[in-house]
């Protein structure tokens, strides 16, 4: 097997261990106390007596690790159990949910990642001039902001100052492509900045290497060094840094869902805390955890694809 | 730097300065600029001017001790791990890894169905969040040093580690750490106030930048005001840490 | 013969701030058709700005204020950029310093060889890859096809050095520069560079400006020498000449501080200081100490020559337990230093102590010089005031003023921050004193009075000192035997004197064969 072959296995491994780690946590919490669950499952006012019957017959008087492995079994066989909340079927309820985030979460990345890229480009190609400055401040402020003040900023002005856009984006009457402008938009105004920031000190970085200097020494023009020479060593940490950013989209994908009351995974998993609806948080949570573990997976694997050292050894 | 002192002083003075008790209702659904209430008040007749000045309370007391807390783990294990590697590295390194593959608003959520909601509880479920972010830093920071001759040198004198760790290590990794705590803080105050925003944060009658946002909310349209005030407060104190984070970096 | 290059009363300005007003003042020189100019001084002397001047590639903070640069009887000064862009990598090329660095981590050596050729001639790509592999053939490379696919990580630092050179005479430029191109690298690939660059000049015949600080690489190379100080030129002249018959006092400095290939008389024989055996370091397949034996006497200088991969630096950290061996002993004074643990470790680490390499990462910037010190000497088993007087005293003893008690290292020269490691390591009252390379980063002037510095302590203080080095000339000057390392084992080991007369092994003659400047 190859260096890069090797390294990707073991990095796999060790995020099929994070993932069972994180699921005995989050089974931990919400699971451990017995009593606790009983009390979400059948509401407040179920009596004592209820409370132990229905717990017997769901099994929770075995030890805590059996009921954990009879879960792990549940869930990776497919069967995420029943909502209290919803009074449905788990994996039913959140699968169109999710392709609704994805949407949400897939046009937001697709309008960030090339403006990010380009703007980062562009201030790290000419530190210290007037681009850079205004790449800088305007990265300050933008991710100054939280995704709800924005939000509610952009209503202010889209919705209650110029009634361009619809203020909330139920899609009650089938998909209105109009109504995803202003989610899209607060979550891209939130991420831009951190990642022009990132790619602007990576640009920055690359064009201080004496191999840049080597091709301004052999005769080429400053638009040839940045394409050809600098662009892809300066995208290497970038490309990293869009994966890891997936964690902090979702969350915001949360706040900016509840706030324009988008039915989507966010709007589910905050419905499901209110209500304390244990098997549903449960469920969620993995399925977040498995979207950030599986951008670190493509995070890792980028890395070996751009990076020739990672792909061959070192020198003979 | 300014606009951070200004929020640092309103909080602390709070009770001298808002011009009416926060939580007692006046007149309902006031305009800013009308008599005796600058910025107006909300729907069950707060000011709103004494509820931002009193909501900087709780969202800089908590950014601030979760930020503080995260930063002393981190800060241990991170040198830790850093400079021992071997064992403890894995360990402690696996389990960052465990608590960074939650996004933190899921991470909190599973707190909170799990604990309930309270003020000690957002500390825990922030400072959870950040501190597998201090600690990454801080190994990185240490496991570059940690390659210096000085270091090296200090071995060879038979250093005791801690105090390598302390006095050699610590004191060249303050200048970015310095960096890395304005805007930890800053990034902090933001997620207490989206759990605000989500109303999973204080007890009601508290007045909270977060959930001044969504009580208004809904009467947006007619009264803006309700809504933009406690927006402006969170984004400009942020954006002073930035700032001074900014400066902290430039100054390097 | 016309002048290739006529420089004419250059003079680069520096920023505001900086220590002097100029980078390069007032140089005028000539370059001919076919000669190998040798450009020599200290560091900070100006040498690598006045290439950058002359290829019109200056660091934003410099400009250029006054003076003509003429290269084949054409103006360089206020030419439009395009125009210096044609003339960059084709009339006029420059070798860098680092190879490795100098080359584009992601992009394949065909590719950057060829962009030489795609900038300036119009190539079919037939032709341009014919070109490519013509040029990897004339720099002597095995194995082209592999080397043209590979990327720069893949070769080793000599082979990096020769890619940089194909690229610069690809188009058969005018003018050559080359600004340090062998400080990088080992003596024996030294060696082959200089032939190279030597070879390339009499086939092509284009004019050579070979910046150096090294004045026996000038000895082997040179048809003329030229040598700067703080941005001037003071003297230039034939090679003959100019190295026999210095005229400025400056250059009369320099040379006299080249250590030469003399060696000390051979002192009495003592008892050890310091015994190895057997010493072992594995990393993974790679044999980094493969057995090594050695014995140092009391008062005495052993010097520990070789190359880069030979050991010798995983040696001396291995001797501190840096690094820990992973078979063998140690035997100072009675004890195996090896075998020691927790408190019998800190007190058995005080005998043998260890001076860095490089002057910039030995100090922790955030401590004072004098704390440091006392810190050692408290270490070393002394209270804290007697630590303190300790280290007042070091500081008088190694040169340094007393002012440099309360002072962070960022006030001090490379040099005298060499000083200070020296004084941190004797702070112990150590019996061996291992110096890992202490002098390589060093100017010729500095590294004189460094190594004056330390055959002075030895004499005073009777400490048995270990001297790592590549430098076999270094070696000579300061040291009573000689050991020469190859990977990971000692190959020879004598006195100096019969080491440089009668060397024994293969390895030692080529080492010997390859200094410069014989």
């Amino acid at each position: 097997m190859t260096a890069a072959g090797v390294w990707l296995a073991r990095r796999a491994l060790l995020l099929v261990l994070t993932m069972l780690a994180v699921s005995f946590l989050v089974h931990l919490a919400l699971e451990a106390n017995v009593a606790g669950v009983a009390v979400k499952v059948l509401g407040q006012f179920s009596t004592p007596d209820q409370r132990a019957a229905w717990l017997h017959e769901h099994g929770y008087d075995d030890p805590f690790v059996v009921r954990y492995l009879r879960w792990l079994g549940h869930f990776v066989r497919g069967d995420w159990g029943r909502s209290t909340y919803y009074q449905e079927d788990i994996v039913t309820l959140i699968r169109p949910r999710l392709a609704a985030s994805a949407i949400l979460a897939g046009a937001a990345l697709v309008v960030m990642v090339p403006l990010s890229l380009a703007l980062g480009i562009a201030a790290g190609a000419r530190a210290g001039s007037g681009i850079d400055r205004a790449v800088s401040v305007l990265a300050i402020v933008t991710t100054s902001i939280p995704d709800f003040a924005a939000a509610a900023f952009l209503t202010a002005i889209f919705v209650l100052g110029l009634g361009w856009l619809p203020g909330v984006s139920t899609m009650a009457g089938g998909f209105d492509a109009r109504e995803l402008v202003l989610p899209v938009l607060v979550l891209v105004l939130g991420s831009t900045g951190y990642l022009a920031r990132m790619t602007r000190a990576s640009m920055i970085e690359v064009m201080a290497q004496p191999y840049i200097r080597t091709a301004l020494l052999k005769g080429a023009s400053p638009l040839r060094i940045i394409f050809r020479h600098a662009l892809r060593n300066a995208l290497l940490t970038p490309v990293t840094v869009i994966m890891l950013q997936i964690p902090w989209i979702l969350s915001g994908v949360i706040v900016v869902e509840v706030f324009f009351a988008y039915r989507g995974f966010g709007t589910l998993l905050y419905q499901a805390a209110l209500n304390s609806d244990v098997y549903l948080v449960e469920a969620a949570a993995m399925v977040s955890v498995v979207a950030v573990v599986a951008s670190q997976i493509l995070a890792d694997l980028a890395y070996v694809a751009l990076d020739p050292r990672l792909r061959h050894g070192g020198a003979r | 730097m300014a606009v951070v002192g200004l929020w640092v002083f309103v909080a602390v003075f709070a009770p001298l300065l808002a011009p009416r008790d926060p939580l007692v209702s006046f007149a309902p659904l006031l305009r800013p600029g009308a008599a005796g209430f600058p910025l107006g008040t909300d729907l069950l007749g707060r000011d709103i001017l004494s509820r931002l000045c009193w909501g900087a309370r709780p969202v800089l007391g908590l950014a601030l001790a979760a930020t503080l807390i995260a930063y002393a783990l981190g800060v241990t294990a991170g040198l830790i791990a850093g400079y021992r590697r071997g064992w403890a590295d894995t360990l402690l390194s696996f389990i960052a890894n465990v608590i960074l593959a939650f996004p933190v608003l899921v991470l909190y959520l599973v707190v909170i169905v799990a604990l309930g909601a309270s003020y000690l509880n957002v500390i825990i479920a922030v400072t959870f969040g950040s501190a597998p972010a201090v600690f990454r830093i801080v190994r990185g920071i240490t496991i570059d040093i940690a390659h210096r001759d000085y270091i090296a040198a200090a071995v060879t004198q038979g250093e005791a580690a801690w105090r390598i760790m302390a006095i050699d290590i610590l004191p060249n990794a303050a200048p970015a750490l310095a960096v890395d705590f304005c805007l930890r803080l800053g990034y902090t105050a933001i997620v207490i106030g989206a759990l605000g925003f989500l109303g999973l944060g204080l007890p009601p009658p508290a007045p909270d930048w977060g959930g001044m946002v969504t009580d208004g909310r809904a009467l947006a349209f007619a009264f803006p005001h309700l809504v933009i005030f406690p927006c402006i407060a969170i984004s400009s104190l942020v954006l002073g840490l930035s700032l001074i984070a900014d400066g902290l970096r430039d100054a390097q | 013969m016309s002048a290739v290059l006529a420089v004419r009363d250059l003079s680069v300005a520096l920023p505001p701030g900086s220590d002097r007003q100029f980078a390069v003042e007032g140089v005028s020189f000539d370059l001919q058709r076919g000669e190998i100019l040798c450009i020599v001084g200290a560091s900070g002397s100006g040498k690598s700005v006045l290439s950058a001047a002359i290829m019109g590639a200056l660091p934003g903070r410099l400009r250029q204020t006054h003076g003509s640069i003429a290269l084949g009887g054409r103006e360089l000064t206020g030419l439009p950029s395009a125009a210096l862009r044609a003339l960059r990598g084709n009339r006029m090329a420059l070798i860098p310093q680092e190879p490795l660095a100098a080359l584009n981590p992601t992009m394949t050596i065909a590719r950057q060889l060829g962009e030489v050729f795609d900038l300036h001639a119009q190539l079919p790509a037939a032709e341009r890859h014919r070109r490519v592999r013509a040029l990897l053939e004339a720099m002597h490379l095995p194995d082209i096809e592999r080397i043209a696919r590979s990327y720069p990580h893949q070769l080793s630092g000599g082979q990096c050095q020769r890619i940089c050179i194909a690229m610069a005479l690809a188009l058969g430029p005018d003018v050559l520069i080359a600004d340090e191109p062998t400080t990088a690298l080992d003596v024996t690939t030294q060696a082959q560079i200089l032939r190279l660059i030597r070879e390339g000049r009499d086939r092509s015949g284009h004019g050579v400006l070979f910046i150096t600080h090294d004045f026996g690489v000038v000895r082997d190379i040179a048809d003329r020498v030229a040598v700067m100080e703080a941005g001037r030129l003071v003297e230039i002249g034939a090679a003959a000449d100019v190295l026999v018959r210095p005229a400025h006092a400056y250059t009369r400095a320099l040379l006299a501080a080249v250590p030469k290939l003399e060696c000390k008389a051979p002192c009495l024989p003592a008892p050890a200081a310091m015994t190895v055996t057997g010493l072992t370091r594995h990393f993974g397949a790679t044999r980094a100490l493969d057995g090594v034996d050695l014995v140092l006497e009391r008062g005495a200088t052993l010097a520990i020559v070789g190359e880069s991969g030979s050991g010798k630096s995983t040696l001396a950290r291995a001797l501190v337990r840096i690094v820990e061996p992973g078979g063998g002993s140690v035997d100072i004074g009675g004890i195996d230093l090896l075998a020691q643990r927790g408190p019998g470790l800190r007190r058995a680490r005080r005998q043998v102590q260890m001076i860095f390499q490089d002057p910039y990462g030995a100090l922790n910037p955030r401590r004072r010089v004098g704390s440091m010190i006392a810190r050692a000497a408290v270490l070393g088993g002394l209270g804290n005031a007697a630590a303190r007087d300790r280290a007042a005293e070091l500081l008088a003893l190694v040169g340094l003023p007393a002012d440099a008690f309360d002072r962070y290292p960022a006030a001090f020269s490379g040099g005298q921050r060499q000083r200070i490691g020296i004084a941190r390591a004797l702070a112990m009252n150590p019996a061996v004193l291992i110096a890992d390379e202490s002098v390589s980063a060093l100017d010729v002037l500095v590294q004189a009075q460094v190594l004056a510095l330390l055959a002075e302590l030895q004499a005073r203080l009777g400490v048995a000192m270990l001297f790592i080095t590549h430098d076999l000339r270094v070696a000579c000057a300061i040291s009573d035997r000689i050991a020469v390392m190859r990977r990971g084992k000692i190959v020879e080991s004598c006195d100096a004197a019969t080491l440089l007369a009668h060397p024994v092994h293969d390895y030692t003659r080529a080492l010997i064969a390859a200094i410069p400047g014989q």
